[in-house]
């Protein structure tokens, strides 16, 4: 346990390479699908949804 | 390997140890705060005037840990990493070393003003313009010894960890001055420049990323470092930390008005910072999967090296936290649970879940380290491990149930479109609740005590060690 | 590895910086150089010397860690509080003071909602109101008294208009007093408007309590006064901030007794000052409880009322 420097490769396998783990590809490509779609979704100035409008609209709903 | 024997560290570890112990200092006096305005929640009959009324107690409770214990413990931890991925001692040492006094000055005439009063009302950045002037100083000192000494390193590489304090020193340095642009109005009153939504939100995109830079990114940067060194194990996939860092330092910045839905800030500013707080859930578990992908390799060492259960339960809970904040900030789920309590178990289960197990398992692996020796008791490293990890649990899930059952019933209504419920009978239903989270608070905290006993007999020990070499 | 910028710090840093400031300049600086960032409501007036001090006091204390004061545009939650809250509102607020957590209930439109009498024995005492209340007890503050010079920095500072006058009022004032004056301005500059669309009823048929001398409903009346009632009307109706209810025959200070369903509509709807019902003129102060009782529940206190003044 001598208190010393630290080499890089303690840190990272040499293979730096590695792929990128299926699942988590998928993931991040689905949030950024999601965000796009509810962005668009719920700009004002895309799809006219506003927040105030959709409280109006809420009062004629039961 | 190297040019620098440990000797060269000596001066530099002692400003890393004056950083930790200043830091689980003011930690107790937080968590001591803590556990009491809990009980203020439910025994409201004690609290008293000026400085013991909750309202003083609670910013000092939040500020106090959030610059006291976890900043305090983080520039400490940096200088601590700095060194050893730079392959050099730190650029200032005397610099350095007066950052530990700037330090402990700014939180004690900052958490004072609290309680006197004195405050900036802002989240997270309550502390008057003296204290805030004074982190100013010592963040820019830090962010001199820390960048110059990366600068003239000895390692050509940087490591993921060097990133992630990069991005942390400027980060919050950018995100801390603009929100701290105040008209001074007395030596410890001031008003702030900006007004109303706007003034909103600043603040909140200063709020959501202090929490982003101290709370996640600095973690984060630990993580990468106590991993691997409490594990043994090389970090998985390097490409996966490039693409996560970037993408997170990228996204954070545009989510802070999730903070703010449904309040009269622009429609399109909520919703751009909602698309990107669920874009966040990513790059966030791009961590996550690395951390878990890495002791996969060999998953004997939780029970081997007592020191990988804590990152690697540090984030778990790092990882439900990025799920749920993400699924708080969207419109339908805010409705119901936001400025309940179940946002008071979120924040709770990221600082006591991740933060503490990361920061606490951090000071295990220096402490010793420093001193050439081992810690004082595995035994009760883990004593300390199962108390704060039940603790938090009761604490967040608690906190979660009262959350959706206040907002339930303030959304509860009659037949005839009347609302069910009075304000009065919601707390009435909250108590219980309130008085579970004390009880989880008290576990937790039993836990730190446990922590902090194991450091000092450790610290003991290592100056025992040291006086019988000399 | 070859060169890249993981070896190149400076230009890292810079990089960096440059990456977090993207979504920095889009929804915070950008949005700030706007109108969208800066309306003012029409009629929205600056604080005064007293409301300011108040408000001082309102961050000193802490409020804003359990009073949240903006309401959303959502129905349970308009019908709790009042009209949502307006960007306009806000325009002289340094620092806006929405808060996150509701532990104790919004209060976007708390201003003229109570009579200010109210509000000073609810600040003493808030269990006297809401038996379950975990609000800390504020009567130390009638101790302190203000620095009217102190104020008067803070209204420069902030570009207030006020005149010597004004200052030399807050003389001898508390904090308590400031406290007050600045939780009855909030939400007033909505809900003023608000209330002077209000239609002044007058109707001449009245229908009677159809729980009329029931002793199940006066019991439950009983109890139900006793939470509801009692903080502001006394214990048994005997009058404190609000008046006696015991005698019929001078009820709301005008002589000459008041049908049933009048009774029913002061408790339902609440009475504002100046309003006229049935030839009375209303002085105001009496907040609703259409959202707290149920129709029921309102005769019951009828019933109740009625056997206080000895009608059984």
């Amino acid at each position: 346990m001598a208190d010393d420097v630290d080499s890089q490769e303690e840190f990272e396998a040499k293979e730096t390479s590695k792929a990128l783990p299926g699942g988590w590809l998928l993931l991040f490509i689905g949030v950024i699908l999601f965000a796009i779609v509810y962005f668009i979704a719920y700009t004002p100035a895309i799809s006219g949804w506003t927040q105030t409008g959709a409280y109006e609209q809420s009062l004629h709903n039961k | 390997m190297s040019v620098y024997k440990m000797g060269d560290y000596h001066y530099d570890n002692q400003t890393v140890r004056k950083f930790i112990y200043s830091s689980i200092f003011w930690g107790v006096l937080a968590l001591i705060a803590g556990v009491w305005i809990s009980i203020l929640f439910w025994a409201p009959g004690l609290n008293g005037p000026g400085w013991l009324t909750y309202g003083r107690l609670r910013s000092f409770h939040v500020n106090v840990m959030a610059f006291g214990l976890v900043l305090g413990a983080l520039i400490g931890i940096f200088y601590y990493i700095t060194i050893r991925l730079t392959k050099r001692p730190l650029l200032f040492p005397k610099i350095a070393r007066f950052t530990v006094y700037l330090f402990n000055l700014a939180i004690a005439v900052g958490g004072w003003g609290l309680l006197m009063g004195y405050t900036k009302s802002l989240a997270y950045n309550e502390f008057e313009w003296p204290a805030s002037l004074l982190i100013v100083i010592l963040w820019v000192l830090m962010a001199v010894v820390i960048l110059g000494t990366i600068i003239k390193r000895k390692e050509e590489q940087m490591y993921i960890s060097l990133w992630y304090i990069i991005a942390t020193v400027v980060t919050l340095a950018v995100i801390y001055v603009v929100n701290n642009l105040v008209v001074p109005a007395g030596l410890f009153k001031s008003y702030p420049v900006f007004a109303g939504v706007n003034g909103a939100n600043v603040e909140w995109w200063y709020g959501h990323n202090a929490v982003g830079s101290e709370l996640t990114m600095a973690t984060l940067a630990l993580f990468y470092y106590f991993l691997p060194k409490s594990t043994g194990l090389p970090i998985y996939s390097h490409r996966l930390s490039i693409i996560a860092f970037w993408s997170l330092i990228f996204a954070y910045l545009w989510a802070g008005a999730h903070h703010l839905v449904y309040t009269p800030i622009p429609d399109w500013i909520q919703t751009v910072a909602i698309a990107m707080s669920i874009f966040l859930i990513a790059p966030s578990w791009g961590s996550v999967v690395n951390g878990f992908y890495t002791v996969r390799e060999d998953w004997g060492r939780m029970r081997t090296h007592y020191l990988t259960k804590f990152f690697i339960l540090g984030i778990t809970f790092y990882g439900i936290q990025t799920v749920q904040g993400p699924t708080q900030a969207l419109r339908v789920v805010s409705s119901l649970i936001h400025y309940t309590d179940w946002v008071v178990g979120h924040v709770h289960m990221g600082a006591m879940g991740w933060d503490a197990l990361v920061i606490t398992g951090a000071i295990y692996y220096i402490i010793p380290k420093i001193y050439d020796t081992e810690i004082y008791s595995e035994k009760i490293a883990n004593t300390h491990f199962w108390l704060v990890l039940t603790g938090q649990i009761i604490y967040s899930i608690t906190m979660w149930i009262a959350g959706i059952q206040e907002g339930a019933m303030q959304k509860a209504v009659n037949p005839d479109g009347t609302l069910k419920y009075t304000w009065d009978q919601i707390v009435a239903k909250d108590i219980p609740y309130w008085q579970f989270r004390t009880l989880g608070g008290v576990i937790f905290v039993a836990g730190m005590l446990f922590f902090v006993y194991n450091i000092l007999m450790t610290v003991r020990k290592g100056n025992a060690l040291v006086a019988s070499k000399a | 590895m070859a060169k890249n910028i993981y070896s190149k710090p400076v230009l890292f840093t810079i990089l960096a910086t440059l990456t977090i400031l993207v979504g920095t300049v889009v929804t915070m600086f950008v949005p700030m150089l706007t109108a969208q960032m800066h309306p003012k409501l029409e009629g929205l007036k600056p604080y005064t010397a007293l409301q300011l001090a108040g408000r001082d006091v309102y961050q000193s204390e802490g409020c804003p860690f359990c009073h949240t004061q903006t309401v959303r545009p959502l129905k349970t939650e308009v019908e709790r509080y009042g009209h949502y809250s307006l960007a306009g509102e806000f325009y002289y607020d340094r620092p806006f003071l929405w808060g996150t957590k509701r532990t104790g209930p919004d209060l976007a439109r708390e201003g003229g909602k109570y009579p200010d009498s109210w509000q000073y024995a609810h600040f003493e005492d808030p269990r006297a109101f809401a038996p379950h209340s975990i609000m800390p007890s504020f009567a130390w503050l009638k101790k302190i008294k203000l620095d009217p010079a102190q104020v008067e920095t803070h209204m420069k500072v902030l570009g207030f208009p006020y005149t010597q006058a004004d200052i030399s009022a807050l003389a001898g004032k508390t904090e308590l007093d400031a406290l007050v004056a600045y939780v009855q301005t909030l939400g007033t500059a909505v809900t003023v408007k608000a209330q002077a669309t209000v239609p002044v009823t007058k109707k001449m048929t009245h229908v009677p309590n159809p729980l009329a001398g029931s002793h199940e409903a006066i019991e439950r009346g009983e109890k139900l006064f006793e939470q509801n009632c009692q903080a502001c009307h006394g214990k048994e109706g005997v009058g404190y901030i609000g008046p006696s209810l015991r005698d019929k025959d001078i009820f709301l200070y005008v002589r000459g007794n008041v049908p049933d369903d009048d009774y029913f509509e002061i408790i339902h709807n609440g009475t504002h000052p100046g309003g006229i019902e049935d030839g009375r003129t209303e002085k105001g102060g009496m907040p609703s409880f259409a959202d707290t009782l149920s129709n029921d529940e309102i005769w019951s206190l009828v019933a109740y009322i009625r056997s206080l003044q000895g009608e059984k």
